[in-house]
């Protein structure tokens, strides 16, 4: 697992061929699997690029056992 | 008895994700006869072998291809759901691991025959070499043109996006799954609308099991006569039964439906009980099937038989229970699992579950009284009668058949303490 980075990051967001509502929770599948949690900043550019609310996204994250986010994300 | 090899015809006889393999068996002939035949004639196809899931709700799959073939306009969807969750069940790995092509197959046809363009395949999060190899799949696939626009030069385009869930019970549950792949909590809803009128995003939705989807090339390779001759009357061709608990074998076996009994098939295959005592209980359909024990240990493997003898083929997980275990300690090895699962959406479910776990636990533990094995069966009930979705609908039934089944079992449990 790494710790989080823009670049690698942003490469993910390529590898999914770009944001879309359609692929949001894979893609948060893969930010997770990667970094070890869901940051706040990506929970925020999400929001931002999907229309999706954040709370929406925390509300829905929060729900799986696996997911960290928040206060386990360091945050 | 026998086992019959017509879904698992492949597996291990290939080295997945290899294609070539695939097709040098007939593969991929299904796809190119459906579109020839159109989605239409695929639609009736289906529907006239009888088909029905194999998720556990055992719903005809050809009238489910037809409500949302007949949406003509805007996206729509098909689901794989490849979560097996329940207890007792690990059958759908086989195809996944040993013929995964046969499964992307069946999805390939199932999105052309109702006109899906986007397809998921949602994976158990815990079969982790399984999603590394779907994830070659779909890359090789691709470099194939059997996924991406103009599909084998026709004018079909499917997209598949492999997920890995995320490790809870309840997102095998069709509109559970829905609202996970809609960035929602993961929670059940209230039916209708059923996923077929308002899905994921609210569109028009297929939700089919891994196995229910690996029938449709076979149907259409072999034709829906030489198909319906395997079975029985209004159950034809074979399923996928996977034994587990005390038995000396475990595993995962194919059969024609209605090919023995359920007795014969624990002796035949399991090779009887693991300690060698006689068989106290088994569950015939995963770990929310009702138990069943003695003589309607004799029913034939169909759906029709288990039910009328008290219990439902649900997944054909089968599970065996041999006697010196108290019937208060399996419910309660199984209520331990379904405890922790509970989405939280409805009441009864949410807080049924925790009750029925704390009495369980107290009546393990020896300090139950008459008046807790009454409220187990008025909450276990309760709870069937009205949660919003079939964990909460089913979970309790093990509990409430243990107690109809070994009364004494569970008045032993609360004897130790007043005597
Ligand atoms: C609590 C719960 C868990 C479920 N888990 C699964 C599962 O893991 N796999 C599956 O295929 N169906 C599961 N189902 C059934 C699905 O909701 C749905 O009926 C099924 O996927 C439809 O496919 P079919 O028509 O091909 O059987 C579950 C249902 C409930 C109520």
């Amino acid at each position: 697992m790494k710790t989080f980075d823009m670049q690698t990051y942003q490469n993910l967001i390529k590898d999914v061929g770009g944001l879309t509502v359609e692929n949001l929770f894979v893609f948060l599948c893969k930010v997770q699997e990667t970094f070890g949690c869901v940051p706040n900043e990506v929970v925020r550019d999400v929001a931002m690029k999907t229309g999706f609310s954040e709370a929406r996204i925390y509300g829905a994250l929060t729900s799986y056992r696996e997911f960290k986010v928040g206060r386990e994300c360091g945050d | 008895m026998k086992e019959i090899k017509l879904l698992t015809r492949r597996v291990g006889t290939y080295e997945p994700p290899d294609l070539k393999g695939y097709e040098a068996q007939g593969g991929l002939v299904a796809l190119k006869k459906a579109l020839a035949m159109g989605p239409e004639s695929v639609i009736d196809e289906i529907k006239r072998a009888g088909l029905v899931g194999r998720g556990g709700a055992g719903f005809p799959t050809g009238p489910k291809w037809a409500m949302v073939a007949g949406e003509k306009q805007g996206q729509k969807y098909l689901i794989c759901n490849a979560e097996e969750g329940e207890v007792g069940t690990f059958k759908d790995k086989v195809l996944l691991d040993g013929d995964p092509w046969l499964v992307l197959e069946g999805i390939l046809i199932g999105a052309f025959a109702v006109g899906a363009e986007k397809t998921y395949i949602y994976i158990n999060g815990e079969y982790d070499q399984t999603i590394e190899l779907w994830d070659r799949l779909v890359v090789e696939a691709r470099k194939a043109g059997l996924l991406g626009d103009d599909i084998l030069g026709s004018k079909l385009s499917v997209d598949l996006q492999v997920v890995k869930s995320k490790g809870l019970y309840i997102t095998g549950e069709e509109l559970a799954l829905i609202s996970s792949l809609e960035m929602r909590r993961a929670a059940s809803r209230l039916k209708p609308p059923y996923p077929t009128e308002k899905g994921l995003f609210g569109r028009p939705t297929v939700v089919n099991n891994v196995e229910t989807l690996a029938n449709v090339p076979v149907i259409l390779a072999e034709g829906v006569e030489a198909y319906r001759r395997l079975g029985v009357e209004g159950e034809p061709g074979t399923r996928l039964f996977s034994l587990s608990g005390d038995v000396k074998k475990s595993g995962v076996y194919e059969l024609e439906i209605g090919s023995g009994t359920l007795a014969e098939f624990i002796e035949e295959f399991g090779g009887g009980t693991a300690g060698g005592r006689p068989i106290k209980a088994v569950q015939p359909g995963g770990g929310t099937s009702r138990f069943l024990a003695g003589d309607s240990l004799k029913c034939k493997l169909t759906a029709r038989a288990i039910l009328q003898a008290g219990s439902g083929i649900g997944t054909a997980g089968v599970i065996v229970y041999e006697e010196g275990k108290s019937a208060v300690d399996i419910v309660k090895g199984l209520i331990e699992f379904y405890g922790f699962e509970s989405c939280g959406r409805c009441a009864p479910c949410r807080i049924g579950v925790v009750r029925i776990k704390e009495i369980i636990d107290k009546v393990f533990g020896g300090e139950g009284t008459d008046e807790d094995l009454e409220q187990l069966r008025q909450i276990g009930k309760a709870c069937v009668a009205v949660s919003t979705c079939g964990m909460g609908q089913a979970f309790p039934l093990p509990v409430l058949s243990a107690l109809e089944l070994f009364p004494q079992d569970f008045e032993a449990a609360i004897e130790k303490v007043s005597a």
